[in-house]
C-alpha cells in the first residue's frame, strides 16, 4: 500500500479559555490518500474547521504530527514553509468575500499564488486567464474587484485560486453553505469536476450532510474535538454505528413531505452543547447519549473497526448491534 | 374568511423593485412556507407585513386584509397595536434581534406589559412559565440572564417565547433555524410546531431550505425575483411542481437517500434595479418560449394551485400533456 498523502498522528489543538484548557481538536489520527474526497461533518464547535486549518498550516498545534507527502510538517510555519506548501495544500474558504483582497483585481488575486511560486509576467497572466475560463467566468471578470461579483462568482474565484497551483490536497471549509441552493449546485458540480480532472485529494468540511454524501468517498464525523466515526460514505450514512452519527442523521431534513421526522420521538437535547475541555474524562457524547452507562463517563472510547468497514468510538457498539438486530 | 389576504403587493426601495408582485393567502392556523433565494424579496415581504419598512419604501397593494382590517388604510398608531400583539416575528439572528442590555425575562415580558397591560410581576411570571414550556432548564434563573449568557439554540427559544407570548394570530418566522445546527434545528422546529398546534396561530415561515419546508408547512409559496411564481399545498408544490423554477430548484438540491447528479440552474437571478419586462425566470429557463417576453400572470394549474408561467395558459398545448402525465403518475383525479 502506498503511503497516504496526509498522515495525522495524535493531533491536538488546545486553547486557553480562562482557567480552563479548551480542547478544540483532541488527539486525532487521520489519513487522507491521494485523490480521495474525505468529508468531515459535525456541529459547530466540533473542531472540524480547526482541523482543516491545522492541515493547511493556518493554525499552530499543541501536540501531534502532520506528515504531508511523507514530510514532517513544522509546528508553525515560516515564510518558506508556506511557499513549499503552496503546491501541496490549498484551501477554499466559506466567506469568499473575506478571503479575497478587496483592493486587488480578480486577475491579480488569481495570479498571486503563482507569484509566490516565482511565476510572473505573461505566463502567470495566461494561467490566470485559463482558470478564469475554467471556472466559468468571462475574461472581463478579471478586470473587476471582489465587491463587483456575486457570491457564487466570488466562490468560483476562490476555487480557481486554490486549484491554480495544482495542489495535491484542497481543503474546502464550508464552501457552499453561504450560497443559495441554485448556485450551490453549480459550485458543487464544479468542485467535483475539478477534483476528478486533476485527481486532487479533497478534505470537504461541511455541516450539510447531503452535500457530503454527494461528494465524499469517505466520511468522518467529529464531535467536540474527536472523530467519533469514520468510514466509506455509503457505510456511514446507511449503517451508522455511533449514537451521535445516528442522532445527526435523524435530524437531517430531506425535503420529503411524506417522511416527516419531527413528530417521531427525537430524543430531546436536554444538555446544551458545551465546550470540550482538555481535562474531560470519558466519552464526550455521554451526557447527551441515551445509551450511556457508567463506563462511558470514566474511560474515553477509541475507534473500533467493524464488518461494515466503519470505525466508531463508542463503548456500547456491541449492545447497539444487538439492539439493532432485534429491531 | 382568510386571516391574511394580500394581492399584488409591490414594494420599492429607492431604485430597487424588491417586491414586484406578491400575493399571499393565509387561513387561521395555517402554516405557509415562503421559499426563495436571497434577494428574491422574501424578507422585504415579511417586513412589510409587519409594518416595519422604512418610510422611504414605496408600498402598494391591490388588496391587503388582515383579520378583517383593510391594511392599506391603516394608521401608524394602529400598527403599534398590531405589532408584537396580533402579528409577531421571529428573526433569523437572535443575537442581533435581542437587546444585549436587558435581561431575557424582561424582553419576553415587555409585549405583555405593553399590549395586555400586565404588571411587571405578572408579566415576568408568564415569561418564566413560557420559558419552562420551551424546555429551558431553571427558567427563573435563566430569565434574569442576559442574551450573551445563552447558547444559540436557547436564544432562538427566547426569541420564540418573545414572539408567541401575546398569542399572535400571525407569526412570521424569517429563517429561524438557518443559523442553527441540525440537531438544534430539529428541536426548534418541533417547538414551533407544538406552539402552533396548541394556540392555533397561523405561521408564515420564510426559508430557502426545502428540507425545512417539507417538515413544517401545510402550503407553500415560491418566490423568484420579487414575484410569487408558484403557490399551492405542500403536496402540490413538492410532488407536482408546476413552475420551471420550482422544478429546477428541486433538481439542484442534493438528497441524502438518493445521491444523484445535481442539475445546477445556470445563470443568476435578474438585477431588480432593472427587472426584466417579461417573465423573471425566462433567462435561466430551459422551457423558454417566445411568449415569455411578456410577463405571465398567475395561472391555475390545479385546485388552489397557481403558477406564474405561460406553460399553464389554457391555450398552451403542453398543458394538456403535462396534465395527462400528472394523472398517469397518480395525481388527484
Amino acid at each position: 500500500m502506498t503511503a497516504p498523502l496526509v498522515d495525522i498522528r495524535q493531533l491536538r489543538c488546545h486553547f486557553k479559555s480562562g482557567a480552563n484548557l479548551l480542547a478544540a481538536v483532541d488527539g486525532i489520527n487521520l489519513q487522507i490518500t491521494a485523490g480521495e474526497v474525505l468529508g468531515l461533518v459535525g456541529e459547530s464547535g466540533s473542531g472540524k474547521s480547526t482541523l482543516g486549518r491545522m492541515i493547511a498550516g493556518l493554525q499552530s498545534r499543541s501536540a501531534g504530527k502532520i506528515y504531508i507527502d511523507g514530510k514532517d510538517m513544522p509546528h508553525s510555519y515560516r515564510r518558506h514553509d508556506y511557499r513549499e506548501m503552496a503546491t501541496q495544500v490549498q484551501m477554499v474558504f466559506q466567506d469568499s468575500y473575506a478571503s479575497l483582497n478587496p483592493r486587488m483585481t480578480i486577475l491579480a488575486s488569481l495570479q498571486e499564488p503563482l507569484w509566490s511560486l516565482g511565476i510572473h509576467g505573461q505566463a502567470a497572466r495566461d494561467k490566470a486567464a485559463y482558470w478564469l475560463d475554467r471556472v466559468g467566468l468571462p475574461q472581463s471578470a478579471g478586470e473587476r474587484y471582489p465587491h463587483e461579483l456575486s457570491g457564487g462568482q466570488r466562490q468560483r474565484i476562490g476555487i480557481a485560486r486554490a486549484f491554480i497551483t495544482e495542489p495535491k490536497l484542497v481543503i474546502c471549509d464550508e464552501p457552499v453553505s453561504a450560497l443559495d441552493v441554485s448556485v450551490q449546485a453549480q459550485i458543487i458540480n464544479l468542485l467535483q469536476e475539478l477534483q476528478r480532472e486533476h485527481n486532487t485529494a479533497m478534505l470537504f468540511i461541511a455541516h450539510d450532510l447531503a452535500v457530503v454524501r454527494f461528494l465524499a468517498t469517505r466520511t468522518a464525523v467529529m464531535y467536540l474535538g474527536e472523530i467519533v466515526e469514520i468510514g466509506p460514505t455509503a457505510a456511514v450514512f446507511e449503517a451508522p454505528r455511533h449514537p451521535y452519527t445516528v442522532r445527526l442523521l435523524a435530524a437531517h431534513l430531506d425535503g420529503n413531505p411524506k417522511g416527516r421526522i419531527l413528530n417521531k420521538s427525537l430524543p430531546a437535547q436536554t444538555i446544551a452543547n458545551r465546550a470540550p475541555l482538555a481535562t474531560d474524562r470519558g466519552c464526550r457524547f455521554a451526557p447527551r447519549c441515551h445509551m450511556a452507562e457508567l463506563a462511558c463517563c470514566d474511560t474515553p472510547p477509541w475507534l473500533q473497526p467493524s464488518r461494515v468497514r466503519t470505525e466508531a468510538a463508542c463503548h456500547r457498539l456491541v449492545d447497539i448491534e444487538i439492539l439493532r438486530s432485534r429491531g | 374568511m382568510s386571516l391574511l389576504k394580500l394581492t399584488s403587493l409591490q414594494v420599492s426601495i429607492g431604485p430597487v423593485k424588491a417586491v414586484r408582485d406578491v400575493s399571499l393567502n393565509l387561513e387561521a392556523g395555517e402554516c405557509r412556507a415562503l421559499v426563495g433565494e436571497s434577494g428574491c424579496g422574501k424578507s422585504v415581504t415579511a417586513m412589510t407585513l409587519l409594518g416595519l419598512m422604512p418610510n422611504a419604501a414605496k408600498i402598494s397593494a391591490e388588496e391587503w386584509w388582515f383579520a378583517g382590517r383593510d391594511m392599506t388604510q391603516i394608521k401608524e398608531r394602529e400598527w403599534r397595536q398590531l405589532q408584537g400583539n396580533q402579528i409577531a416575528m421571529i428573526f433569523q439572528n437572535p443575537m442581533t434581534a435581542l437587546d444585549p442590555t436587558q435581561t431575557i425575562g424582561a424582553q419576553i415580558a415587555e409585549p405583555l406589559r405593553i399590549h395586555k397591560g400586565l404588571s411587571r410581576r405578572e408579566a415576568k411570571m408568564r415569561a418564566i412559565a413560557l420559558l419552562e414550556r420551551l424546555a429551558i432548564a431553571n427558567p427563573a434563573q435563566r430569565a434574569e440572564q442576559y442574551p450573551f449568557e445563552f447558547s444559540g439554540g436557547m436564544l432562538q427559544r427566547a426569541m420564540i417565547a418573545m414572539a408567541v407570548v401575546c398569542e399572535p394570530e400571525l407569526l412570521i418566522a424569517d429563517e429561524p433555524t438557518t443559523a442553527l445546527d441540525v440537531t438544534v434545528q430539529a428541536e426548534v422546529l418541533s417547538l414551533l410546531q407544538e406552539m402552533r398546534e396548541s394556540s392555533g396561530t397561523a405561521m408564515l415561515f420564510i426559508t430557502h431550505d426545502l428540507g425545512v419546508v417539507a417538515e413544517i408547512a401545510d402550503s407553500v409559496s415560491v418566490m423568484y425575483a420579487g414575484q410569487t411564481v408558484e403557490s399551492g399545498s405542500l403536496h402540490d408544490v413538492f410532488s407536482r411542481e408546476a413552475h420551471p423554477y420550482t422544478q429546477a430548484l428541486k433538481r439542484a438540491v442534493p438528497s441524502l437517500e438518493n445521491p444523484k447528479p445535481l442539475e445546477a440552474i445556470a445563470g443568476t437571478p435578474p438585477d431588480l434595479r432593472q427587472p426584466p419586462s417579461g417573465c423573471g425566470f425566462a433567462a435561466r429557463c430551459s422551457k423558454r418560449m417566445a411568449i415569455c417576453e411578456e410577463s405571465p400572470p398567475l395561472m391555475s394549474c390545479g385546485e388552489d394551485h397557481l403558477a406564474r408561467c405561460w406553460l399553464w395558459h389554457k391555450d398552451h398545448p403542453e398543458r394538456w400533456r403535462e396534465a395527462e402525465a400528472v394523472s398517469l403518475l397518480g395525481g388527484k383525479s
